[in-house]
C-alpha cells in the first residue's frame, strides 16, 4: 500500500566545518546541525512514525548527550498537513535559534541574524508517496534528497557570519549547555587532548588560545620530564562510516527488520562514544553509521590504531544477526596540534572516501596519514580481513626501541631494491634478516625484526596496492613515531 | 581595436590565493590551497601592468609616477582596478573572456554538471528548496557516491578529466625566526602545475598593440609564458552555441542574487568564494566583503517564461566585460 512520507535534509555541514580552525569550533560546527534536528523533530507531533532517525530511545531528546546524535536528515509517514507544519517548524526553530545565538554574540539583532540563518542554511524538503516496507521508503525518499542538495545554496554578498561568531564563543553557548547539560562547560584545549596522558597544574586562561596552548606544552615539558614525547604535540582526527550498508537495507524483510537495524546502528553510536571517551577522546559527531572524533595518538597503553579497531569489531558485532553484515571503513589524519582542524577533517574525509574505501581496497578499511611538523608526510592503507593489517596491528602494539627502528629503516631504504625482488618469498626474507641483522643488537631486538620480517612478507602477498614498499616504510616510520621519536 | 587570443602557460607552480589563503596578523593559515584557475579579476589586473610595462610607463613605486605618467595611465588602464556596482574604465582595455584551457590544438571549458544526467521533475509529490513547489526535482542517472563532474570538454566533444590537465605541487616551508620559537611560522601550501602542452586562454578587446612575453600573476607572482596573437575568432564563435531552451549553462563564473533560484525548476551548482583587493594609486587598500558566486559549468533549469528574467539576473555588463556571468 503506498503511503506519503517527507523527507528532509539540511546542509551545508561540509563547508561548515571545513571554515574553522580551532577545536572546539570544530566540535560546535558539527553539533549545531544536529541540535536544528532535534528541534525540529521534537516539534513535530508526538506519535509521529519516523522511519529516520530511530526515535524510541527517547534519550536521544535529553540534554547532557555530550555529542551530537541527529543526522543531516529524517525522513516520516506524513498526515494531510505535515507539508505546511514543516515549513513552520523550520521558520520557527531558526527563530529560536537566532534568539539564542544573540544573547551570546555582540550582534543583538534577532532579526538580522535570522534573515542569515535564513540564507545560510540549505533545509530542503519533500513529500512523495513511495509503496513498500520502510527500506523502499527510506531508498526513494534518500535519492530525492540526493538530488535536491544538488541546488546548492549561496550568499552573494556575506557581510557577518554570526555562525562563525557563535563557534568562537562556544563555550559560553547553548550548544555546550545542551550537549553538557551544564552551563560554562569548557571545551578542552588541543593541547590537553593531544596529551591526555599526562600531568599538568594549570595555566593563566585569560590568554588566547594559541598562547594558552604554548604555556600547557611548557609546563607539560617541566613536569612530565622524559614522559614527555613528539606525539604529544599531534592530534588525530578521525571519520568513519559503514560499508555496504545499503545491500544490508536490500536483505531486510519487513519494517521491524529495519527498526532493529537503525537500533543497532544508535546503539553503535552510544557505545562508540562510550570507548572513544575513555580513550581520553572527544567525539564530535555519532549519528546512524558516521562517526567523527579528535583523540591523542597515544593514551596510556593503547594507540589510536587499537582504538579504530576496537571501533570497528564493536560495530561488526552489532550486525550477527544480520543475513548481510556492514563493516566500518576508517580514515585517521594525524597532524600537528597547530594545523588548523578544518584541513585535518578535509584529509580525514579524504583518506576515507578515496582511500579506505577506494574499488581496490574493498571497504572494511583503514587509511591513515601522518602530517609531520617538519613537512614530511606519510600514509598506509590496509584491508582489516587481511594478513597484512594483522601484522601491521602486531607490529605497532609492541614497544619497541627507537634506534633500533632508525636503523631498521635506514638499512632496508638501503637494500629496498632487494626487498622488491624477495619480499613475497618466506624463506628468503628470513635468510636476509638473518644476514645483515645478526650483531649483538639485533638479537636484543629480536621481536621488532621478526615482525618486520613478517609485515613485509604479508604486505608483499596481500596488500592491494601497487606501492608496496612506500606501505613498509609508512609503517616503520609510523612505529617510531609512535614511540616518541622524531 | 584588436582582437587578440592570449595563451598563458605556467612556467612553474602556481599559486592562485582562494578564500583560504594565509591570512595576514592573528588569524595566519597553517595550509593555503591553490585555485587552479585565476579569478578574472587576477587576468585583468595583470593585463593592465603588462599594457603599462609595453607602453613604458611602468614604475616600481606609486611615487615615481610624474602627473603626465599618471595621465597616460589613465588613458591605457584606467585609474582603478574592478569595482563590483559601479562603472569600470580600464582604458585600452576593452573587454577580457572567460579563461579557460587550450592543448595547442583544442580548447576546453568545464563540462557542464548536468553531463550524463537528465532532468526530471516528478509530479506526484511536491518539495521546498527556495520555493515550494508541485514537483520534486530529480536528477535521474545522479549516484551519491559519484561526485557530479569535474572534467573539461572542448569545442569538437574530447573530454579530459581534471587530473588530465592539473597535478598537485605542495610546498612546505618553515619561515623560522631565530628570535623566536623554534615552532613558529610553518607553512603548507599546495600549488598546482598545468601537464605538458596545456595552458590557460582567453580572448581579448584591446585598443592596444600588446606583444607577447613573461608575466606573473596572482598573490605568488607566478611566472607564465604569455603568448598573443591577433584573431578573428571570438569566446562566443568558439563556446556560445547548442544553447537549449529550457536551460542555461554557465561558461563562466558567475555573481548573481540568490534570487535566481526562485525564477528556476531546479539547479545543479556549485560555489566558490570571490574576494578582490582594491588597488588604488598604487596602494592595496583593505578588503571589503566576501561574495559566493555560482561556478562554471553549473546549470539552471526553468520554464520558458523564466527564461529572460534569469538572463536579465545574469546580464550585467561591469562583470561580463571582464569575463564573468557568461553563459548559453
Amino acid at each position: 500500500m503506498a503511503n506519503k512520507y517527507i523527507g528532509l535534509t539540511i546542509g551545508p555541514l561540509y563547508k561548515t566545518m571545513t571554515r574553522v580552525r580551532a577545536t572546539r569550533e570544530l566540535w560546535a560546527s558539527s553539533y549545531i546541525f544536529s541540535y536544528i534536528m532535534k528541534k525540529m523533530i521534537e516539534k513535530l507531533k508526538v506519535g509521529t512514525e519516523f522511519i529516520i532517525p530511530y526515535t524510541k530511545d527517547k534519550t536521544i531528546f535529553e540534554k547532557g548527550q555530550e555529542v551530537g546524535l541527529f543526522h543531516d536528515r529524517f525522513i516520516f509517514k506524513a498526515k494531510d498537513d505535515d507539508f505546511e507544519k514543516v515549513e513552520n517548524i523550520k521558520r520557527e526553530v531558526l527563530h529560536d535559534l537566532a534568539e539564542e545565538i544573540s544573547n551570546i554574540i555582540s550582534e543583538k539583532s534577532t532579526g538580522r541574524i535570522q534573515q542569515f540563518l535564513d540564507r545560510y542554511f540549505q533545509i530542503y524538503f519533500c513529500e512523495a508517496e513511495v509503496e513498500g516496507e520502510y527500506k523502499e521508503v527510506n531508498k526513494q525518499i534518500n535519492d530525492y534528497l540526493d538530488s535536491l542538495e544538488l541546488q546548492v545554496k549561496f550568499i552573494k554578498q556575506d557581510e557577518k557570519n554570526y555562525l562563525l561568531d557563535l563557534f568562537d564563543k562556544t563555550n559560553k553557548s547553548f550548544l555546550m549547555e545542551d550537549a553538557y547539560g551544564i552551563k560554562n562547560h569548557r571545551f578542552p584545549y588541543i593541547a590537553k587532548i593531544a596529551a591526555k596522558e599526562l600531568n599538568w597544574q594549570g595555566v593563566d586562561e585569560s590568554k588566547d588560545d594559541d598562547e594558552i596552548d604554548t604555556d600547557i606544552y611548557e609546563q607539560l615539558k617541566k613536569i612530565n620530564g622524559d614522559n614527555f614525547k613528539q606525539y604529544h604535540k599531534y592530534i588525530a582526527i578521525v571519520q568513519a562510516d559503514g560499508d555496504n550498508l545499503g545491500e544490508t537495507i536490500k536483505t531486510l524483510k519487513n519494517n521491524d527488520d529495519f527498526s532493529h537495524l537503525s537500533k543497532a546502528l544508535f546503539d553503535f553510536s552510544k557505545e562508540a562514544h562510550e570507548k572513544i571517551t575513555k580513550y581520553g577522546g572527544i567525539t564530535i559527531f555519532a549519528g546512524g553509521d558516521d562517526l567523527l572524533f579528535f583523540a591523542p595518538v597515544v593514551y596510556g597503553e593503547k594507540n589510536i590504531y587499537q582504538l579504530v579497531d576496537d571501533l570497528a569489531k564493536e560495530f561488526a558485532s552489532r550486525f550477527d544477526n544480520f543475513s548481510q553484515s556492514p563493516t566500518l571503513s576508517t580514515g585517521i589524519c594525524i597532524t600537528y596540534y597547530k594545523y588548523p582542524m578544518g584541513e585535518s577533517l578535509e584529509s580525514a574525509a579524504n583518506l576515507l572516501s578515496n582511500k579506505a574505501k577506494d574499488k581496490e581496497m574493498e571497504k572494511n578499511a583503514i587509511a591513515y596519514e601522518v602530517q609531520k611538523h617538519s613537512g614530511q608526510r606519510f600514509e598506509g592503507v590496509f584491508n582489516r580481513a587481511d594478513a597484512d593489517y594483522n601484522e601491521f596491528m602486531k607490529l605497532i602494539f609492541n614497544k619497541d626501541d627507537q634506534q633500533m627502528l632508525t636503523s631498521l629503516i635506514h638499512k632496508l631504504g638501503f637494500h629496498s631494491a632487494v626487498i622488491d625482488e624477495i619480499g613475497g618469498d618466506k624463506t628468503k626474507i628470513s635468510n636476509y634478516f638473518a644476514n645483515f641483522f645478526n650483531k649483538e643488537e639485533h638479537i636484543k631486538h629480536k621481536n621488532i625484526i621478526d615482525s618486520t620480517a613478517k609485515l613485509i612478507n604479508a604486505v608483499f602477498n596481500n596488500c592491494k596496492r601497487k606501492e608496496k614498499k612506500e606501505i613498509i616504510f609508512s609503517v616503520l616510520r609510523l612505529k617510531k613515531f609512535l614511540e616518541g621519536g622524531e | 581595436m584588436t582582437k587578440y587570443f592570449i595563451k598563458l602557460t605556467p612556467l612553474a607552480p602556481f599559486f592562485f590565493g582562494g578564500e583560504k589563503t594565509f591570512g595576514d596578523g592573528k588569524n595566519v593559515n597553517y595550509f593555503a590551497k591553490s585555485n587552479p584557475f585565476p579569478q578574472q579579476t587576477t587576468v585583468l589586473g595583470m593585463l593592465r601592468k603588462e599594457i603599462l610595462i609595453q607602453g613604458s610607463i611602468y614604475k616600481e613605486k606609486w611615487s615615481e609616477y610624474s602627473v603626465d605618467d599618471k595621465k597616460k595611465m589613465k588613458e591605457l588602464i584606467g585609474e582603478k582596478s574592478f569595482q563590483l556596482d559601479s562603472e569600470n574604465n580600464f582604458g585600452k582595455i576593452e573587454k577580457l573572456s572567460p579563461v579557460f584551457i587550450s592543448d595547442g590544438n583544442e580548447n576546453f571549458i568545464r563540462a557542464p554538471l548536468d553531463t550524463g544526467l537528465r532532468f526530471e521533475e516528478n509530479e506526484k509529490g511536491r518539495s521546498t528548496l527556495d520555493k515550494s513547489m508541485k514537483c520534486i526535482p530529480f536528477a535521474v542517472g545522479f549516484k551519491v557516491k559519484q561526485v557530479l563532474p569535474n572534467s573539461f570538454i572542448s569545442t569538437i566533444n574530447s573530454n579530459k578529466m581534471f587530473d588530465e590537465i592539473f597535478s598537485e605541487f605542495i610546498k612546505v616551508g618553515n619561515a623560522k625566526n631565530k628570535a623566536e620559537d623554534e615552532n613558529d611560522k610553518f607553512f603548507k601550501q599546495l600549488f598546482y602545475t598545468m601537464r605538458k602542452n596545456y595552458s590557460f586562454a582567453f580572448f581579448a578587446d584591446l585598443d592596444f598593440e600588446l606583444t607577447s612575453s613573461i608575466v606573473f600573476m596572482g598573490a605568488d607572482n607566478s611566472s607564465f609564458r604569455m603568448d598573443v596573437k591577433n584573431t578573428e575568432s571570438s569566446f562566443e564563435e568558439m563556446f556560445v552555441n547548442n544553447a537549449e531552451k529550457d536551460k542555461i549553462t554557465l561558461l563562466s563564473d558567475a555573481l548573481v542574487d540568490e534570487d535566481i533560484y526562485k525564477n528556476c525548476k531546479f539547479a545543479l551548482t556549485e560555489v566558490l568564494d570571490f574576494k578582490t583587493i582594491k588597488m588604488e594609486e598604487g596602494r592595496y587598500k583593505k578588503r571589503n566583503s566576501k561574495h559566493e558566486m555560482l561556478k562554471r559549468g553549473s546549470v539552471l533549469f526553468f520554464h520558458e517564461e523564466s527564461k529572460r528574467n534569469i538572463e536579465k539576473m545574469l546580464d550585467n555588463k561591469s562583470l561580463q566585460n571582464i569575463g564573468y556571468n557568461i553563459y548559453r
